[in-house]
């Protein structure tokens, strides 16, 4: 089990500002709060969309659910259902998709295959 | 100058002025970081410092204050970076100077050590106060688990024909798991709830006892309300016509969307929610309407093993308002236990970092007969054994209940 996170942000803008978050990892409750910080900079510098590409996360636990679902509430403020996020999940690892299957993120959280897909339907 | 340099004996306090150079620093500036070797000690002549660890702050120091002499006169890495809060003035004194001056005047040397055990007297007062209110912290978290342990069922209820059985053991002092079991009269039905609050500690465990209360008086509040009209709790039986069905159904409903909308539109900011199974069993026909909202698979186990699994129905509660979930039906046949449990179990963690995991749980179970609390204290022990005693990251909670062979 990996015992940290790895946080790798570039800028993918096209029309609208995307930032893409490449997570390497744990997302728990151990690297949620640096995973917070790092998605709340670039929110600060600018991004209005944020893309996670969940390839390589090994573990995701609850906090790190709870952590985007506060990302999601800083990126859309008036919209606590997340309905109209501007937060997508790119390609997540079985470990990952099992988690947002079973908590029933997936009905609120747009998932893709790849980032191209994931700008295409903003 | 300040306090530090009047405690000393005249002879250091002369060698210090006389090695000592003042040096400057901005606001938010340096003066060592943690790591760094250290060569000297520092004096502050005007302004004041942060002591810190990354953004843990151990101090502040002000005019006439001395800091850094550890790792100075020891010659060691600094164990602590120190960051100028305001413009900075300090004496600078270089340590190798400090103790040549020292082998010259031997009651300087004395004032080195007098200085030191000083300062090893004053950290050690701080550590006593250090301990004190660490103390006072943990008595306070004591308190908090005793009243969180509260708000779980002292007593489970005895229903003729079932054993219920239940097992709960925090990762840490207050947990954010929770399970329920208790008896609806005005629907004849036993509920049967398990529920795990995401993330860990005292923010868990606050949420917890708001789930458990509101699933809690939501499922039984026909018993509440008629309780205080007529004064006579758990008399109101079951009515026996042809709307229990729907009354059942609508009981289970209402206690999900009252709970899920509830803490969405109350605390919905907080981004806190819970996976929770809510299940409503009919001791006379073992008939189970549930609804899973982003819980673990339940299981009913029959002479083989796993039976049935009983999977989300719907997404978690307490972020998504208005989310709908669906409610399901299983059946416990005579002999068959239905049981809960959080992902404790299958993410308990070994030495070698390890999962227990769900393949692991499920073939214990294809070789488990009896009863509930065996069924338990198996599952326990199963974990124990893979773990040996490595430390344990999630609350690990289970509720069983089984429906006795006719």
């Amino acid at each position: 089990m990996a015992e940290d996170l790895q946080i790798r942000i570039s800028r993918e803008d096209g029309d609208k500002a995307v930032s893409v978050l490449r997570l390497k990892g744990s997302l728990d409750a151990n690297t949620q709060r640096e995973f917070e910080a790092k998605a709340k900079e670039a929110v600060d510098s600018g991004a209005e969309y944020l893309l996670l590409d969940m390839s390589a996360v090994e573990y995701l636990g609850s906090a790190g659910m709870r952590a985007i679902h506060a990302i999601t509430n800083i990126l859309s403020p008036d919209d606590p259902s997340m309905r109209s996020a501007r937060l997508k999940v790119v390609n997540p690892s079985p470990a990952a998709a099992r988690v947002f299957k079973t908590l029933g993120f997936d009905s609120f959280i747009d998932i893709h295959d790849t980032i191209d897909e994931a700008i295409a339907g903003l | 100058m300040g306090t530090f340099l009047d405690s000393l004996n005249p002879e250091l306090r002369e060698a210090i002025r006389l090695i000592g150079v003042t040096v400057s620093f901005e606001a938010g500036q340096p003066v060592f970081r943690r790591g760094d070797t250290g060569e000297a000690i520092y004096v502050i002549e005007s302004g004041c410092v942060r002591v810190h660890d990354g953004d843990l702050v151990l101090n502040i120091l002000g005019e006439g204050d001395v800091f850094g002499e550890i790792a100075g006169l020891g010659g060691m890495d600094r164990t602590a970076s120190v960051t100028a809060e305001d413009d900075l003035a300090v004496l600078r004194v270089e340590c190798e100077a400090l103790y040549s001056a020292a082998e010259k005047q031997p009651r300087a040397l004395k004032g080195l050590v007098q200085m030191l055990c000083e300062r090893e007297s004053g950290m050690a007062q701080r550590m006593t106060n250090r301990s004190r209110q660490l103390y006072a912290a943990q008595q306070e978290l004591d308190i908090g688990r005793r009243i969180q342990v509260g708000f779980l069922p002292d007593v489970l209820p005895e229903i003729p024909g079932y054993e219920v059985a239940s097992h709960f053991q925090a990762a840490r002092v207050v947990a954010g798991d929770f399970y329920d079991a208790f008896y609806i009269p005005s629907i004849g039905r036993l509920a049967l709830v398990i529920g795990d609050v995401c993330d860990k500690g005292v923010g868990a465990a606050l949420f917890m006892t708001l789930f458990r209360s509101l699933i809690r008086a939501t499922a039984q509040s026909r018993t509440f309300v008629t309780w205080a009209v007529d004064h006579n709790p758990g008399e109101t039986s079951a009515p026996e016509n042809e709307d229990h069905d729907s009354l059942v159904m609508e009981t289970l409903a209402n206690t999900v969307a009252l709970t899920n909308n509830y803490v969405a539109t109350t605390h919905g900011k907080t981004s806190m929610f819970a996976s929770v199974f809510v299940g409503l069993l009919d001791p006379k026909t073992g008939a189970i309407d549930y609804v899973n909202a982003g819980h673990e698979e339940a299981y009913i186990l029959g002479a083989n093993g796993v039976r049935l699994t009983l999977p989300p129905t719907g997404p978690v509660l307490g972020i998504f308002a208005g989310a709908s979930h669906n409610i399901a039906t299983a059946n416990l046949e005579p002999g068959e236990t239905v049981l809960l449990y959080t992902d404790g179990i299958p993410e308990a963690t070994s030495r070698s970092g390890e999962h227990f995991s769900d393949q692991r749980l499920r073939s214990l179970l294809g070789s488990w007969r009896g009863g509930a609390n065996e069924l338990l204290e198996l599952i326990v022990t199963s974990v124990c054994e893979f773990t040996q005693g490595a430390l344990q990251h999630d609350d690990i909670t289970m509720l069983a209940s089984r429906r006795e062979s006719v």
